[in-house]
């Protein structure tokens, strides 16, 4: 009746199932009943033909909700299925003799013919496209997925190749006991080693330390450990590196485990932020070429500016000098006076009455000269007191000079020519030459003028408006007298000049700079700069012009960056790869007002160890607020060493630079170590009833002889779908509904 | 400074030294007067100053003693003259009330004071109290009324500033301390009542003027060693308290 009706061939040993049935589709068929009967019921009178209408399309509705369906269960065991499931991580990318142990893994695979394929890494997930670039081992992920996947199923063998260095709980409960319960996976499963244990050659840097900030000229430690993995008792040489130029090299000899360590002494001389790096050879062998250096960023401040001022003789411009210096809580003063000479030594006193002490010029312009940022020769004749040293001490201070120190020469009538220094080590660092023929002094009082340059320099803008500074300069009180010069040194700026006095066709220079190799000098040619104090006070006018141009000339000489129109600061020195670098800029004037739309050039990049030159650059252009200040995210995509770099201009007009550095470090777990765990893989086969294969073994494992794959063959064949469904309920019902309007119903 | 050579290894440094001493120039070319030492005593209201040469002699004994360059003569000056600016040592030295000084005159002595100028007082009665001395605590209480004078500490730079002194003495040894007013770590205003003026004046004829008591030449001694500290202390403030000075006089046990 069935197959006659809906023309379906339905085969024997079937069952009828309902698809439908549920208590929703009971609920509704069960209505579907009480409307009927309330309708023969309240319509008594309804006709027989009314209600053999009705009855088809009701019944047709019923089925229609509860779906039934003929279903023929079958099927048939099939041949049982191999896995393998294949670790995906980084660590299975470690060279052995240079090769991957990952090329292991194609081997293994031709061998074992794998029906599925699972990886595991980071996660777990079927297929067969691995790159060893997973940054961990979950073991523990893979065997999750073949349980879900194969449940209720049993597999003929599951083989793992790895080395082992699973970083899941499974590991970590094994080294915690010893021991591994039952795997739970449907199938025998066996290990496949990669990587051979004491075959990797692997040098590294564990740990690096270096504190975040150093004193300049203050040293401080920056200290490493070196692992060697077959390195034991071999000699290892670590190179210290800053900003990507070497600073140093040292041989360590690693212990019985491949373990060394070693500590380099770094002494700052330039403020700002440095970016060191340490780092061991990497060996045509080695395993991890990534972990063999490691860079942190320090940023060296300074603790006080560190000034020695000698001065031959105490006068009212020492006075006035020293006074600046010490009310200066950011200046460190040593000052040395030659109290007495040897002309003095006539007068009847002895040397108990006496509070003086030896000048220790030899300590000060050896071993100690190092330790200061700024050298002040204030009217101090050498001569008489280096005696036949003379030559060496002096060329001490021109070399301290050239490495990077800063002097200052100021006149009198022990200075310059008087001082002797014509010819000396000292005159090859001046801003001014020496040796001079006639008079070595001027005694006119007079008011020094300002040069071109000394309008635009930052030592002599001692008012923010370029105008003001100018009609102050115009201002201030004349000078005693000035020692002569024969004009300015190559190379250097004269910032102020006599107004009458002709040296070399130009007028005398009374203040001159010089840049020298990597340090600075200032000459200025008098002793009375002290009644730019007095003169001004008695005007009313207090000190601030001696003091500004004071303040501005030791920034300038020390180079510090405090004075610098263009400020660049990072957050942080060090990062860790992924985080976003905040970069800061500020721009300001000479008298520190922001400057607003300054258009800043941002470049960032990035320098490999020993070869300052750069290999990545990112650009970028900010434009400053209202504040002067303007800030940008970069996002560092490989660790080393970053210099950024911002000019800064406006309107076309340079204002402007500034540099600095930071370390992008990361160190990856996956690598940390390297070496197989076998005794781990042996206890896993264990657990897993299958074997444990050494490298280089490529049998096949052992398999179950009573697992199969179960393959589904049930058929369903729905006895109630197609049109003829709605067609019968609507003939039906349109039938009733006709019958009864017919019958004078509604 | 150069006190001593230590070591025979310096043998050979000396010789060079005394050779360049042969050849030094046997007086320095200073640039111009203007650049010397000079001291500028202010004159009180009636119109003059007490012991003037004694001032000049104390010039002259720093530039004998000591490095300083120093000029011959002392410049009288006003309080109220703007020119005071132009000499950072002043010495205000009298027996007598005077009258207060301007408003104006005032003002400018702080402002002198407070940017490097110096002042130094003396009373020449040497007595426990004077009409000076009213007139000075006058002064200074107008000048710095937060401030006031304090006695210096036996430990004070002044007293080591060239010479180690025990005492400050003058033609009389009656106070056993100087006074003064410090702003920050250097003090502006030293005020003496031993009468140190009249240790150092000579009369006409060249003769010390007064004898010094109760020790006589003993205390002059004394007291130009005073007078040149002072003048060596205005220069270099708070030098000897540095601390290489203190290590070293300590070492050599000279100081305690």
């Amino acid at each position: 009746m069935i197959e006659l009706l809906f023309s379906g061939s339905l085969e024997d040993g079937g069952s009828l199932q309902w698809q439908g049935a549920g208590v929703l589709s009971g609920v509704i068929v069960l209505l579907l009943i009480i409307i009927m009967a309330l309708s023969i019921f309240r319509y008594g009178q309804m006709k027989r033909l009314e209600v053999a209408l009705m009855l088809p399309a009701v019944i047709a509705l019923a089925l229609a909700v509860l779906k039934p369906v003929w279903v023929v269960e079958g099927g048939h065991l099939e041949e049982p299925l191999s896995l393998v499931i294949v670790d995906n991580s980084r660590s299975m990318s470690v060279l052995e003799d240079g090769v991957p142990r990952s090329s292991a893994v194609e081997r293994l695979l031709d061998v074992l013919e794998p029906d599925e394929i699972v990886l595991f890494g980071s996660d777990a997930r079927s297929g067969s496209d691995f790159d060893f670039s997973d940054g961990a081992s979950d073991l523990s992920a893979a065997f999750e997925l073949v349980r879900n996947q194969f449940a209720g199923e049993s597999l003929a063998s599951i083989s793992v190749v790895t080395d082992g260095l699973d970083s899941s709980y499974l590991r970590g409960e094994f080294r915690a006991s010893g021991e591994i319960g039952d795997l739970g996976l449907p199938g025998p499963t066996s290990f496949y080693q990669v990587g051979t244990e004491g075959e990797v050659v692997d040098l590294s840097i564990a740990q690096m330390s270096a504190g975040a900030f150093a004193f300049l000229r203050t040293p401080f430690e920056i200290a490493a450990e070196v692992e060697g993995a077959n390195f034991a008792g071999r000699e290892v040489d670590v190179t210290l590196s800053r900003n990507g130029g070497i600073v140093s090299v040292r041989s360590i000899t690693l212990d019985e485990v491949g373990r060394g360590n070693v500590v380099f002494s770094v002494n700052p001389t330039e403020i700002g932020t440095s970016s060191y790096s340490i780092e061991v050879p990497v060996l045509d062998e080695d395993a991890v070429p990534s972990n063999n250096t490691m860079s942190r960023a320090v940023r060296v401040v300074r603790d006080k500016l560190r000034v020695l001022q000698v001065c031959g003789s105490p006068s009212l411009d020492e006075k006035f000098l020293r006074l600046l210096l010490k009310q200066d809580p950011s200046v460190d003063l040593v000052s040395f006076f030659i109290l007495r000479t040897y002309e003095d030594m006539g007068t009847g006193y002895n040397n108990n009455e006496l509070s003086l002490i030896e000048f220790p010029y030899e300590m000060l312009f050896s071993t100690d000269l190092w330790s200061f940022d700024l050298v002040v020769l204030q009217n101090f004749n050498y001569r008489p007191y280096f005696g036949y040293r003379s030559n060496e001490l002096l060329q001490n201070i021109a070399d301290y000079v050239r490495q990077g120190g800063a002097m200052v020469m100021i006149g009198g009538d022990r200075s310059f020519d008087l001082g002797e220094y014509a010819g000396t080590p000292i005159e090859s660092i001046l801003p001014v030459g020496l040796g001079v023929s006639g008079p070595q002094v001027s005694l006119d009082s007079f008011r020094a003028t300002l040069t071109p340059e000394g309008r635009q320099h930052s030592i002599t803008r001692l008012l923010s408006e370029p105008s003001e500074s100018e009609a102050l300069w115009e201002r201030l009180s004349e000078l005693d007298g000035i020692n002569l010069t024969t004009g300015a040194s190559p190379g250097s700026a004269v910032l102020l000049r006599h107004p009458t006095v002709v040296v070399g066709g130009e007028n005398a220079p009374v203040l001159a700079v010089r840049e020298v190799g990597q340090g600075r000098t200032m000459a200025l040619m008098g002793d009375s700069s002290w009644r730019w104090v007095m003169a001004e006070a008695a005007m009313g006018h207090g000190n601030q012009a001696y003091q500004r141009l004071w303040k501005n000339s030791m920034r300038w000489l020390v180079r510090d960056p405090v004075g610098d129109p263009v400020s660049l600061s990072v957050a942080q020195e060090n990062y860790l790869l992924g985080g976003e670098v905040g970069v800061s800029v500020r721009v300001r004037d000479v008298g520190f007002t922001p400057i607003e739309g300054a258009e800043v050039s941002v470049v960032v990049n990035r320098a490999t160890i020993g070869k300052p030159s750069d290999i990545e650059s990112e650009d970028r252009v900010l434009i400053t607020d209202s504040q002067g200040e303007a800030s940008t995210l970069f996002q560092p995509e490989d660790t080393g060493v970053y210099r950024v770099s911002a000019t800064a201009t406006l309107e076309g007009q340079s204002l402007g630079g500034s540099t600095t550095v930071f370390a992008v470090t990361a160190r990856d777990p996956e690598l940390e170590e390297v070496s197989p765990d076998r005794d781990y893989l042996v206890s896993m086969a264990a657990a897993g009833g299958g074997e444990y294969f050494p490298p280089m073994d490529y049998r096949a494992p052992p398999s179950d002889e009573e697992a199969g794959h179960w393959v589904d063959e049930t058929t369903s064949t729905p006895l109630w779908s197609g049109a003829w469904l709605p067609l019968i309920f609507g003939l039906f019902a349109g039938g009733s509904w006709w019958r009864r309007r017919v019958g004078g119903g509604r | 400074m150069i006190t001593s050579i230590r070591t025979r290894e310096r043998l050979t440094a000396a010789i060079f030294i005394i050779a360049s001493l042969l050849l030094y120039p046997s007086s320095a070319l200073a640039l111009g007067d203007a650049s010397k030492v000079t001291i500028a005593q202010i004159e009180l209201d009636e119109g003059g100053v007490s012991r003037p040469s004694a001032w000049s002699r104390m010039l002259y004994e720093v530039q004998a003693t000591t490095s300083v360059e120093t000029a011959s003569s002392v410049v009288t000056i006003g309080l109220d003259d703007p020119a005071l600016f132009e000499y950072p040592f002043a010495v205000l030295v009298g027996d007598g009330a005077f009258e207060p000084f301007s408003v104006e005159a005032i003002e400018q002595l702080r402002a002198y004071l407070t940017y490097g100028g110096f002042l130094f007082i003396d009373d020449t009665t040497g007595l426990p109290s004077s009409p000076f001395d009213s007139s000075v605590r006058r002064l200074v209480g107008r000048l710095f009324p937060s401030r006031g004078l304090s006695p210096l500490a036996s430990d004070h730079s002044l007293y080591r500033a060239f010479f180690l002194l025990d005492a400050p003495v003058g033609r009389v040894a009656s106070n056993p301390w100087l006074e003064g007013v410090t702003i920050g770590e250097t003090t502006r205003i030293i005020y003496c009542r031993n009468d140190l003026s009249g240790a150092l004046v000579r009369d006409p004829s060249g003769r010390n003027q007064f004898q010094p008591v109760p020790n006589g030449e003993r205390q002059r001694r004394e007291a130009v060693k005073l007078g040149i500290n002072l003048v060596l202390y205005a220069l270099t403030s708070n030098y000897k308290q540095d601390q290489a000075h203190v290590r070293q006089l300590m070492q050599e046990g000279r100081l305690e």
